[in-house]
């Protein structure tokens, strides 16, 4: 926020107007279908803890499916336009691509599509080979994770570079767009780390070297690059609402398990673990971010070290990343205790509700796994800390650029 | 995930055990009575797990409406299976049922057939071994389009990063020269990232193989055979060979009263064979006299079952020295000559071999088919009775009757709890099956998961309730025993040459009749069985 007007001048013509208006829709559309992907993923997750059989056109895959293909069908249309039929404008905020035109985000989701879909024979192939799901993460699962990141990614620079090409009393609007497609993103990292982040491992080094990996880049970026004062704050609230709504409508549905062996039955379908309190170091971001705008205009003039921006970054990061781990590891280290104890054997804590029939129960769906993931440690910290430091510099890297993004 | 990695310590620990029943015969046939429904069931295990089991049902005799399968795992029985799926109705049949159930964990399945109809409702219980065994290459067709899939998307995503560096912060207008220069040294670098990714997954990707090869792929249990001399006669002992990454982790079940079953065939010509039944050792290993055929290396097929109902086949190959001169039986003769529950002596000592055991010499594995008869001591013959062309992968029922001298049907009694036994072999040794007249299965691993919801025998093996499908087999053997003709259902899994022994009681004297049969694939032009 602190440099936008700067280095992004609005476009301000009046023949602008309509294309700004179809790109605003479109922006809205493309964030709409980005959901698709984490909601679909979570029910996905669902499907396969508490039904376990599935085939390539389940419900949850075809959600996921159209995570990609709505963003994909709608840029594809829009690349079209602009390389054979260009409206007013429509060419300045295009880049060449192999001879067609359109933005940048156009053409990095239209890749993640295509990662995709080229990810669907690959896993066919490789379950034929090794057989289902063995692991969650394997090489063809790691093309369809790309592809989702590429449609994110894409859809962020899009709905971005939309933002920067708007007048400027559009720009409030579209800038709750990008904030909400962090959020989306947010979530879709999320759903990623789920078996490294349950409430059993959040008193570990661990869990907390691997939030600070996703999280504080997403949410620094936000905060930078979305041109609405608590945008981090809006994507880590997201990410909340979308895993509550999940938490409570899933359960809604009958559900039992179609594969053997069956360990624990369920007659619902499974909620997804209660969502991360990324909502408290959210809002200490958009915080320092605030402070940093401050910050930025008080020293610019001055002929110390930090009038320098990357200076300044890096103290930004140095403080970010402190403020994330310390925030995430204290919050995560009671809200934990309290989602693994008795109190939060309800609808909208799940407690253990979460696990799948495949797994046996017993006392160690509630408790801390300290002897698989060793407990928090200074020296974990330290290196969460690290990691952290290294996640928002590149949050902030990323949000800079989103800034000067035109095409 | 201290149970879930019990769980998967559980299974590691199991699938030490693993291995195939027979060899190079995994799929499943299975005749017996589901109720007052006489049924076939023919299951082709998948070859990765998790995977699909194809099943097929047909109904032999009485009128079914409806087939239900249902998947039961070994250690979680009818508590821990899900619903049953309907078998749907193969068109254009009336007595056809198809489905598929997903094997989702190593080890051994009962696949529960539940038919129902104007007669009330059967199940006729069917042990199927989940095992990996697929090695086959990716086809070079699809190698090629993901190949072609992967460069777009590596020259995609190159295009992309060059634009993300140059173009897409250019404001509107002619792109400047030192925007073009970035561009294309962000594509520089892009390549060698994405160069390095790549050679990352192909890493990963050896590693994944490497990792289904060791822990996750069937690798045949290997025996170490030798013979050492035991009260003057020779004696095998067998051993599970560690060196080949296995040991004997479980207990056996018997199998119609035997901890082992033991072929034993001369690899040259396959003009001998035995069917002996070791005893354990009390060391982990199992031992039997050697008996009196002629000397040569002889190819040795174990079955055993687990106490899961995990059946497998050991196997290795050894030398048999020639029987004592001072053997006090008949020495081979001619061709058909068989031997069985005769007291063996040396020196007036009787050699313990067990009172099944049977053993037969005769001429070597012919180019062709045999005839359909086979002499027998005694003027007796056995008689192949619907000997015709044999197809790759065709559900097959093959029958043989024993017939006396007066060329009527022969007497046959029971034989460790049946009409009869088979044994075939493909000539390269790639496939091994024993036979029952109930199918390929060991009857030991359906009377474990007869007995696995039973709390009346829970934790007492095969020793507490006789399963009720081995009393519709005795009852479906008895069947056949009125018609004296004994049938082995069997679908051949590869062409070839084989030899088939098969073996009937009758009196105190077993007889086996060794017929060659060719199979070969199916065409387009093979009329339908």
């Amino acid at each position: 926020m602190n440099t936008l007007e700067a280095v992004a001048p609005p476009l301000a013509t009046d023949r602008l107007s309509p294309a700004r208006a179809q790109m605003s829709v479109s922006a809205w559309i493309a964030v709409l279908g980005l959901a698709c992907l984490p909601i679909g993923l979570i029910w996905d997750i669902s499907h396969h803890s508490t039904i376990g059989r599935d085939t390539f056109w389940t419900p949850a895959h075809i959600l996921i499916q159209l995570g990609g293909i709505i963003p994909a069908t709608m840029f594809g249309l829009l690349a079209l336009r602009t390389t054979f039929w260009p409206q007013p404008g429509d060419r300045e905020g295009a880049v060449s691509f192999w001879g067609a035109k359109a933005p940048i985000g156009v053409w990095m989701t239209i890749w993640g599509c295509m990662a995709m879909l080229t990810s669907a024979p690959f896993d066919d192939w490789w379950h034929n080979a090794y057989g289902l799901d063995v692991k969650i993460i394997s090489p063809p699962h790691s093309v369809l994770g790309l592809g989702m990141l590429g449609v994110g990614l894409g859809v962020i620079l899009y709905v971005f570079s939309v933002q920067n090409r708007q007048e400027e009393s559009q720009r409030g609007k579209l800038a709750l767009v990008c904030a909400l497609a962090v959020g989306a993103l947010l979530t879709l990292y999320a759903d990623f780390t789920t078996e490294l982040t349950w409430p059993n491992m959040q008193r570990s080094t661990k869990f907390l070297q691997v939030a600070c990996i996703p999280f504080p880049l997403l949410l620094s970026l936000a905060a930078r690059a979305a041109r609405i004062r608590w945008a981090a704050t809006i994507a880590a609230l997201t990410y909340t609402a979308i895993y509550l709504f999940m938490i409570l409508a899933l359960p809604l549905f009958p559900a039992a398990p179609k594969l053997a062996p069956i360990y624990h039955p369920v007659d619902h379908m499974l909620p997804p673990a209660f969502p991360l309190a990324l909502v408290v170091p959210a809002v200490a971001f958009d915080l320092l971010e605030q402070f940093s705008g401050r910050w930025s205009r008080a020293v610019s003039a001055s002929s110390g070290l930090f009038r320098k921006p990357w200076v300044r970054d890096w103290a930004l990061a140095f403080v970010g990343a402190l403020v994330f781990a310390s925030l995430v590891g204290f919050v995560q280290w009671h809200l934990s205790a309290f989602l693994l104890s008795d109190a939060a054997s309800n609808r909208l804590f799940a407690r253990d509700g979460h696990w799948p029939y495949f797994v046996k129960e017993g006392p160690w769906m509630n408790t801390f796994w300290d002897n698989e993931e060793p407990r928090l440690t200074v020296a974990g910290f330290f290196g969460a800390w690290l990691r952290g430091l290294i996640t928002v510099r590149l949050g902030l890297v990323l949000g800079n650029y989103l800034l000067r993004l035109r095409r | 995930m201290k149970t879930l990695r019990c769980l998967v310590a559980v299974a590691a620990l199991f699938f030490n055990l693993l291995a195939l029943a027979h060899v190079g015969s995994p799929n499943v046939v299975v005749e017996g009575l589901a109720g007052p429904y006489s049924v076939r069931v023919f299951v082709r295990p998948p070859t990765v797990v998790p995977g699909v089991a194809e099943i097929t049902v047909r109904v032999l005799e009485g009128q079914v409406q409806s087939v239900t399968v249902l998947p039961v795992y070994w250690q979680t029985g009818r508590a821990g299976a899900p619903s049953p799926d309907a078998a749907k109705s193969v068109p254009g049949e009336t007595n056809l049922f198809t489905g598929g159930l997903w094997l989702m964990k190593s080890g051994t399945y009962s696949i529960d057939v539940t038919a129902s109809g104007s007669q009330g409702t059967g199940t006729l219980v069917v042990p199927v071994n989940s095992i990996a065994t697929n090695t086959k290459p990716m086809p070079r067709a699809f190698t090629l389009m993901l190949a072609a899939l992967g460069f777009l998307l590596v020259a995609g995503m190159v295009t992309i990063v060059g634009s993300v560096f140059g173009e897409s912060l250019s404001e509107p207008g002619p792109i400047s020269q030192r925007v073009r220069r970035n561009s294309r040294i962000a594509m520089g670098v892009a390549v060698a990232i994405l160069a390095l990714g790549l050679y990352g997954g192909r890493l990963w990707w050896d590693l994944e193989e490497k990792e289904y090869r060791q822990r996750r792929l069937y690798r045949p249990t290997l025996l170490v055979a030798s013979v050492a001399s035991k009260n003057e006669w020779p004696y095998l002992r067998l051993k599970i060979d560690g060196k080949a990454g296995r040991s004997l982790a479980g207990p056996l079940l018997p199998d119609h009263g035997k901890i082992m079953h033991l072929f034993a065939i001369r690899k040259d010509g396959q003009d001998a064979f035995a069917h002996l039944h070791p005893v354990s050792g009390g060391d982990k290993s199992y031992g039997s006299p050697v008996p009196p055929l002629p000397a040569g290396i002889y190819e040795l097929y174990a079955d055993v079952t687990y106490e899961n109902g995990f059946a497998e086949t050991w196997t290795t190959t050894t030398e048999f020295p020639a029987a004592p001169r001072s053997v006090a039986t008949p020495s081979p003769r001619a061709s058909g000559d068989a031997f069985c529950a005769v007291p063996v002596t040396v020196g007036g000592q009787v050699i313990p071999f067990d009172h099944d055991d049977s053993w037969h010499t005769g001429a070597p594995l012919s180019d062709g088919a045999s005839e359909a008869a086979f002499a027998l001591p005694g003027g007796l013959k056995m008689v192949w009775l619907n000997k015709r062309a044999l197809l790759l992968d065709e559900e097959s029922l093959l029958q043989f009757q024993l017939v006396g001298p007066d060329g009527k049907p022969a007497s046959i009694g029971d034989y460790m709890g049946m009409a009869g036994h088979a044994a075939l072999r493909l000539s390269d040794g790639s496939v091994f099956a024993h036979l029952h007249p109930g199918g390929t299965i060991s009857m030991a691993s359906q009377a474990y998961f007869i007995n696995r919801d039973n709390p009346k025998s829970a934790g007492s093996g095969t020793n507490a309730v006789l399963p009720v499908a081995y009393t519709d087999h005795v009852s479906h053997t008895n069947t056949l025993e009125r018609a004296q003709v004994v049938s082995f259902p069997y679908a051949f899994p590869k062409t070839g040459a084989y030899r088939i022994w098969v073996q009937m009681k009758s009196g105190e004297q077993v007889y086996t009749g060794v017929f060659d049969a060719v199979v070969e694939a199916k065409t387009a032009r093979t009329p339908a069985s």
